[in-house]
């Protein structure tokens, strides 16, 4: 039975909006994205809401939309985007010393090429296989264990010095 | 699971909790295709933005400049929000030392800052004691927390939330704008909050101004320590533009001519030049050509007399 698209966006538009949120970087291009990705949804429900899956047609409409979208974010304003999170969402709980290392983190994450930063969210966040990243990115399994690699890679290089700027040096250094 | 591997998977999970929330979303999806948008303000500033991105893209990406008599600039005077805008309201109480740092006016609403810390950097994302007041902030969804009465007669919701670097309490109330004070880094952070909010008064004095403007657009976000040592900054996709008193970081840098002086071009990231005693620093994913004739088109205010901060 099709779901209507009320109760289909009910169910989903925080797990969309909590993967556009990772994928973007930032939570407002992620509620354009979002918001942009239902309204068509919402005008073609008959056929989405009939396939098998119509929340995995959905995310993958959000991951083309991310891969698409024309505005781009510098580093720089994710940092700020990041602080200005706190207006629209508080907080939540963390006592976790790696709190520090987790920001310089999304940072560099921030900061790769966008497929490679798909790749990465679609196997860490997302949980999922060679292949099924492909399928969502529309390309060949090798590529995505590229994309993957040279994310890790890059991230691995940059997350070797303790301080966030040290890193950054790090990689100007190489540049 | 190697250790960078566990920290992706952590950052990751903590970006997704600072998704926004979904109000705004499932409201746009409610109203008729005509009237589908944020607000007013991001109406505004989307279509200023958008604006700017034509202008961009035939002025920057082109190569041909756009002049003000061209019939995409004619559009900007409606739809640019001025150099200046009014905050609209202001706290009649803060607990002692706390100082103003910060003022915005732009797609999150306006935003005004306080600490007892001031630095030259923005001052979210620290442990510091910080209290905020946000107008026309996101305020969907705040119906469901305590409701609290405020001295000044009107109704507000708060919440206390457990942040990173202890509690935090959120007040909402309408005045009718939806006005938003967050407190965090006293002693009692919810009690605090109420005695601001039942304080908050309006004020049509008090105003943000950008000290930088391309192509008459600038979203002003001011911050710093002193009226001497401040940052002004617009974003405008694909760059955002800084005018600072504080040198930017020109390590790995090379001259370039900019603004007919000896600037610096550090590849990948900016170009950065000192005019009238301050820095202008351009960044964006752009060419060093592209970068250097938008901070030869940006106007900068080296005095725009931020007299506010620190105060």
């Amino acid at each position: 039975m099709t779901p209507s698209f009320d109760d289909f966006v009910a169910a989903q538009v925080t797990p969309l909006l909590r993967y556009a949120t990772v994928l973007t970087c930032d939570p407002y291009l992620a509620q354009d994205v979002v918001q942009e990705v239902l309204l068509r949804a919402q005008q073609r429900w008959d056929r989405i809401g009939a396939v098998d899956l119509p929340a995995a047609y959905v995310k993958r409409m959000v991951t083309n939309e991310y891969l698409s979208w024309r505005r781009r974010r510098e580093a720089k304003n994710v940092a700020l985007s990041t602080a200005t999170l706190e207006h629209i969402s508080p907080a939540v709980p963390d006592t976790s010393h790696h709190y520090d290392e987790r920001e310089a983190m999304l940072q560099r994450i921030a900061q790769l090429p966008r497929k490679q930063r798909a790749a990465i969210v679609l196997r860490y966040y997302e949980h999922y296989t060679d292949s099924e990243i492909a399928r969502e990115l529309g390309c060949a399994e090798g590529t995505v264990r590229s994309h993957i690699s040279r994310a890790l890679a890059t991230l691995r290089l940059e997350h070797s010095p303790e301080p966030a700027a040290a890193g950054l040096r790090v990689r100007e250094g190489l540049s | 699971m190697n250790d960078t591997e566990q920290l992706i998977k952590e950052a990751l999970n903590r970006q997704a909790d600072r998704a926004p929330h979904p109000g705004p979303t499932l409201s746009a999806l409610r109203r008729p295709a005509r009237r589908r948008s944020r607000s007013s303000l991001f109406l505004t500033v989307g279509t200023a933005v958008a604006a700017a991105a034509v202008l961009f893209a035939a002025g920057v990406l082109v190569g041909k400049g756009p002049s003000p008599d061209n019939g995409a600039a004619a559009l900007l005077p409606t739809t640019t929000p001025s150099a200046s805008t009014h905050v609209k309201f202001s706290p009649g109480w803060l607990p002692d030392g706390f100082v103003e740092v910060y003022r915005s006016a732009g797609p999150d609403g306006i935003v005004r800052v306080w600490t007892t810390e001031p630095s030259a950097d923005p001052p979210f994302a620290t442990a510091k004691p910080m209290v905020s007041l946000s107008v026309d902030g996101n305020p969907e969804g705040f119906e469901t927390w305590e409701q609290v009465a405020l001295a000044n007669g009107a109704t507000g919701y708060v919440q206390v939330t457990q942040g990173q670097t202890g509690p935090g309490a959120t007040i909402v109330w309408r005045a009718p704008d939806v006005l938003r004070v967050t407190v965090r880094g006293v002693p009692d952070v919810r009690a605090t909050a109420v005695q601001i909010a039942g304080a908050v008064q309006p004020d049509d004095k008090s105003v943000v101004r950008s000290a930088v403007e391309y192509q008459g657009l600038s979203l002003p976000r001011v911050w710093g320590a002193s009226p001497s040592r401040w940052t002004s900054e617009i974003r405008v996709d694909p760059f955002t533009a800084q005018v600072s008193t504080d040198p930017p970081d020109l390590t790995g840098g090379k001259p370039v001519d900019v603004r007919g002086k000896q600037g610096t071009y550090v590849p990948g990231k900016y170009v950065a030049v000192l005019d009238r005693g301050v820095w202008l620093t351009v960044t964006g994913q752009l060419t060093e050509g592209q970068l250097v004739k938008i901070a030869n088109d940006i106007k900068i205010d080296p005095k725009p007399g931020y007299d506010w901060i620190g105060h």
